[in-house]
């Protein structure tokens, strides 16, 4: 019974914690300010009666105080509930559910809370449509890395097979500027580069059962040269009226619908990851992509074609690759040969954080949404705090690190 | 007759569902070579694993130099000077010889490691077993007879006074096996003690002075190697009645499964045999028989280099697995835990994993007609999972078997090819798994069970084929097959094999 005690206990501090932060992030909402603002601005802000008073002046002077507590006795709930894991079922399940199944969700969410509390300008439907524009292209990046890292693999290349299909797209249509039907060409020999890319890449790996950590890096050096080749040092614009192909084509990365809240990007994006989502559970090729990342030599003796299945993998994630190279491309109009560097880490970052193990076999491909969500609104959370871009890749790492060694700390055996 | 150095006596060990061993016995004398011996599974490994600490024993005492002693580790034991060396050798293959003899207890000299010194006293280790090997040169360039060499000097090193060897000579060529046995009598002259586990009992008379018989577990006898025979070893090893109860049912002639002629395929060479529906063909042999090896070539997982085969008649030359499975031939995997399984999936998608195929709706996977079916296998095997969305690895061994076994039953094989369908499971699941044997075998399937289970061999099938480095030894019928007759075709007798020529 002793444990059941504490198993409350903990669950207790755990709805307390969070009942704790979010109700100071909603009295620091209802100042319309920020957590991280001098004392004496607070005063002010409160002397000057800005909203009802009350409760919601009491938090809102104590809220810095108020979330750290709160904060704490999450934590403290967390951590009571991983170490009662060995001792009762029940609470072996619920913190397993919490810690491993569905810990990207729990992320996202105290992370979306933290962030409201810091910025008032967070939580709106506006900042919101504005960072799901800026997670798409390498969310969907992430959908096919998520592939390569299934396998037990990994796909270095994406950022440079990015930055080539979008060359591509550019030149068609500056080199065809009487032509209207070039922003149809473009997108198909883009979406043909992430193919070949990809290809290339699960050739090697599958065929000469190579290592595609340096597969990929090959090829990344080699699809950045192309790039360089194509189009030279300059960047290709295609903004502007002179180009018959350009309006269309460049649509797809700045047109929105639904009265400026629905970007076609976020489209593509949720459209991909239907896609993919499908595949993975839907059907045998993402069956077997689990198994081969589970267990390669049983999923070979269970009649799995291994290399083909590879193969198709790796073209899949060349193909995402063509995708958020058309996408990117259009959003600024113009192809630079520098384009998607290191995005690759993004979109690896992304993956990582949506809890896929990197020993391949197990994960969820929604997750990556979320964690390229996290990554997301990481960035925005510090611009709209003015942090130094130099300081905010510091911080990105630091959140990378805290990832794996939450996946070490909890993972499942 | 050498110090007795190292006791161990009425040793106990149960894991659920099986007792291990069962008031075993084993004496190590100084300067003698102890053969511990024992059909797969007598308890062998339970034994070593007791006395270097891996498991801890439930009953009995073990004394060393008359002092009672309970290791709790493997380093313990080491320290204490019990040296194991394992059939997967323990060394670091880029690291130099005297590297890996002195890895973990370098010698220092200041903050640096000295090198000299160390190189000299691993030159001077390998002498005293009369073996020349330059210390400085890389493991991974040594042959695996040299490399035990290296184990060995690591050894003395500790300055271990009993020296356990697990199936040294398994990987080893005929020809470095003489020299093992040379370096065996060395260091029998510096008074170790060594314990021999083997399979090879021609090997028991070459150079052991006494062997020590385990049979499921329990103590069979210690006799000085001069006063045994081949025959009567054989029969301390094998002689039990039939204690267990096998569903054999008779088999009704049906019409020819696979027929196999002269097979080469890697160690393979010459295997000609036929497989009739409805029966089971035992296949046995030692470990490195090739029966494995056999199995595999006949899934498509290995080339052939020469002859033929029919399936259903019609020929038959798979080159993977999956065109195997598409004509109607299905090989379940000796070790579930590394090639059968996938541990992070759940059980249905395990069972269906090979007959996805089968299950394709309008549109993706039918997800109903899957859990259907999957649902059906796990009622019939008898499957005990709590839903078949558990992770297969949180299931029992025997649990894991059935599941292996569905997925292999769900492709609907006409010849289905079992490689130890039982290793490692409890007596409740073996039982059942007999039974699902032979409902297959009434349903008309083709079975070859390969099985180093002699009981288990003798008590299912329709006929042995014994395996011997990689040839057919022979075949013999049900009424005609006897434990003795199996062992000795097993270990090569009725027809001379080149290392019996070379050893003699």
């Amino acid at each position: 019974m002793k444990k059941y005690r504490l198993l409350t206990l903990s669950l207790l501090a755990l709805l307390l914690g969070a009942a704790l932060v979010v109700m100071a992030v909603l009295a620091s909402q209802r100042f319309s300010n920020v957590l991280l603002i001098p004392q004496a601005q607070k005063q002010a802000l409160l002397a000057r009666g800005q909203g009802p008073g009350g409760l919601s002046a009491t938090l809102f002077r104590y809220n810095y105080w108020l979330i750290l507590l709160g904060l704490a006795l999450a934590g403290l709930g967390f951590y009571l509930l991983s170490l009662f894991n060995r001792h009762s079922p029940l609470s072996a399940r619920v913190s397993r559910l919490l810690l491993t199944e569905y810990r990207p969700l729990v992320i996202l969410l105290s992370a979306a809370l933290v962030f409201a509390a810091l910025s008032s300008r967070f939580l709106t439907l506006n900042n919101f449509v504005n960072i799901f524009k800026q997670i798409a292209h390498y969310a969907i990046l992430a959908a096919g890395v998520y592939f390569a890292i299934l396998l037990g693999g990994i796909d270095i290349s994406v950022g440079s097979v990015l930055a080539f299909s979008g060359a591509m797209a550019a030149l068609i249509i500056a080199r065809m500027p009487d032509n209207p039907w070039s922003a149809l060409l473009a997108v198909l020999a883009a979406l043909l580069v992430g193919l070949i890319g990809g290809f290339f890449n699960g050739f090697f790996i599958a065929r000469f059962s190579l290592q595609p950590m340096i597969v990929t890096l090959a090829s990344l050096s080699i699809f950045r040269g192309a790039t360089l080749v194509l189009i030279g040092g300059a960047a290709v614009s295609i903004a502007g009226t002179r180009y018959a192909g350009s309006r269309v084509f460049n649509a797809l990365g700045q047109q929105t619908l639904l009265g400026g809240y629905l970007p076609v990007p976020i489209l593509i994006m949720a459209a991909v990851y239907l896609v993919v989502w499908f595949v993975l559970n839907r059907t045998a090729f993402g069956r077997h992509m689990y198994a081969i990342g589970g267990n390669e030599e049983a999923s070979l003796l269970s009649g799995i074609n291994v290399a083909k299945t590879k193969l198709l993998a790796y073209t899949a994630s060349g193909f995402m690759a063509g995708i958020a190279g058309i996408i990117i491309t259009a959003r600024v109009a113009s192809a630079t040969p520098t384009a998607g560097q290191s995005y690759e880490m993004d979109a690896i970052a992304a993956v990582v954080i949506g809890g896929t193990s990197l020993r391949g076999g197990e994960g969820r491909v929604l997750y990556t949404i979320v964690g390229a969500l996290i990554i997301g609104m990481l960035n925005n959370i510090q611009t709209l705090m003015g942090v130094d871009s130099y300081y905010q890749t510091i911080i990105k790492g630091g959140v990378i690190l805290l990832a794996v060694l939450l996946d070490a700390r909890t993972g499942r055996k | 007759m050498g110090e007795l150095i190292l006791r161990l006596q009425d040793i106990s060990k149960a894991f659920p569902g099986v007792q291990a061993l069962d008031k075993a016995s084993l004496n190590v004398y100084a300067g003698e070579v102890m053969a511990l011996l024992g059909e797969n599974g007598a308890g062998k490994s339970t034994m070593m694993k007791v006395l270097t600490g891996v498991y801890q024993k439930d009953g009995g005492t073990i004394t060393l130099k008359g002092k009672e002693i309970a290791f709790q580790n493997a380093r313990q034991a080491q320290e204490g000077g019990i040296a194991i060396i394992h059939q997967e050798l323990n060394l670091v293959p880029g690291l130099r010889v005297y590297e890996n003899v002195f890895l973990g207890q370098e010698k220092r000299r200041g903050l640096a490691i000295d090198r000299r010194s160390m190189i000299d006293t691993t030159r001077e280790l390998l002498s005293r077993v009369r073996v020349q090997i330059d210390p400085r040169q890389r493991v991974r360039e040594l042959s695996i007879a040299h490399q035990q060499m290296v184990e060995i000097a690591k050894a003395l090193l500790l300055d271990a006074r009993v020296i356990v060897m697990d199936e040294p000579t398994d990987a080893l060529p005929d020809e470095e096996v003489d020299s093992l046995f040379e370096v065996i009598a060395q260091l029998k002259r510096q008074g170790k003690a060594i314990v021999y586990i083997s399979h090879r009992l021609e090997e028991v008379f070459r150079i052991c002075d006494r062997a020590t018989v385990l049979r499921d577990g329990q103590f069979m006898g210690e006799v000085p190697v001069s006063q045994l025979d081949m025959d009567s070893l054989i029969r301390m090893l094998v002689g039990r009645p039939l204690d267990q109860h096998f569903p054999y049912i008779k088999s009704e002639g049906r019409g020819p499964a696979l027929s196999v002629r002269g097979l080469d395929s890697g160690l393979v060479s010459g295997v000609s045999f036929d497989l009739n529906q409805g029966e089971v063909l035992g296949v046995t042999g030692l470990v490195g028989a090739g029966r494995t090896e056999l199995a595999q070539a006949l899934y498509g997982l290995h080339p052939w280099e020469g002859g033929t085969a029919q399936l259903l008649g019609r020929p038959y030359h798979p080159r993977s697995p999956r065109e195997a499975i598409a004509s109607g031939l299905y090989y379940m995997t000796e070790d579930r835990k590394r090639n059968g399984l996938v541990m992070g999936m759940d059980v249905r998608a395990n069972i269906t994993l090979s007959s996805l195929r089968a299950l394709r709706g309008r549109l993706g996977l039918n997800l109903r007609e899957e859990r259907s079916r999957v649902s059906s296998y796990i009622d019939s095997l008898r499957i005990k999972t709590p839903s078949m969305r558990q992770r297969a690895r949180n299931l029992s061994g025997g649990n894991q078997q059935k599941v292996v076994l569905s997925r292999a039953l769900m492709t609907r094989p006409r010849v289905l090819i079992l490689d130890e369908p039982t290793r490692g499971i409890d007596v409740g699941a073996k039982q059942e798994i007999y039974q699902i044997i032979m409902d297959l075998k009434a349903g008309g399937t083709a079975v070859m069970m390969i099985s180093s289970e002699m009981q288990e061999v003798l008590g299912l099938s329709d006929r042995v084929m014994v395996l011997h480095e990689g040839r057919k030894m022979g075949e013999l019928g049900r009424a005609e097959a006897s434990q003795e007759r199996i062992m000795g075709l097993i270990l090569g007798q009725g027809r001379p094999s080149n290392t019996q020529e070379a050893n003699a």
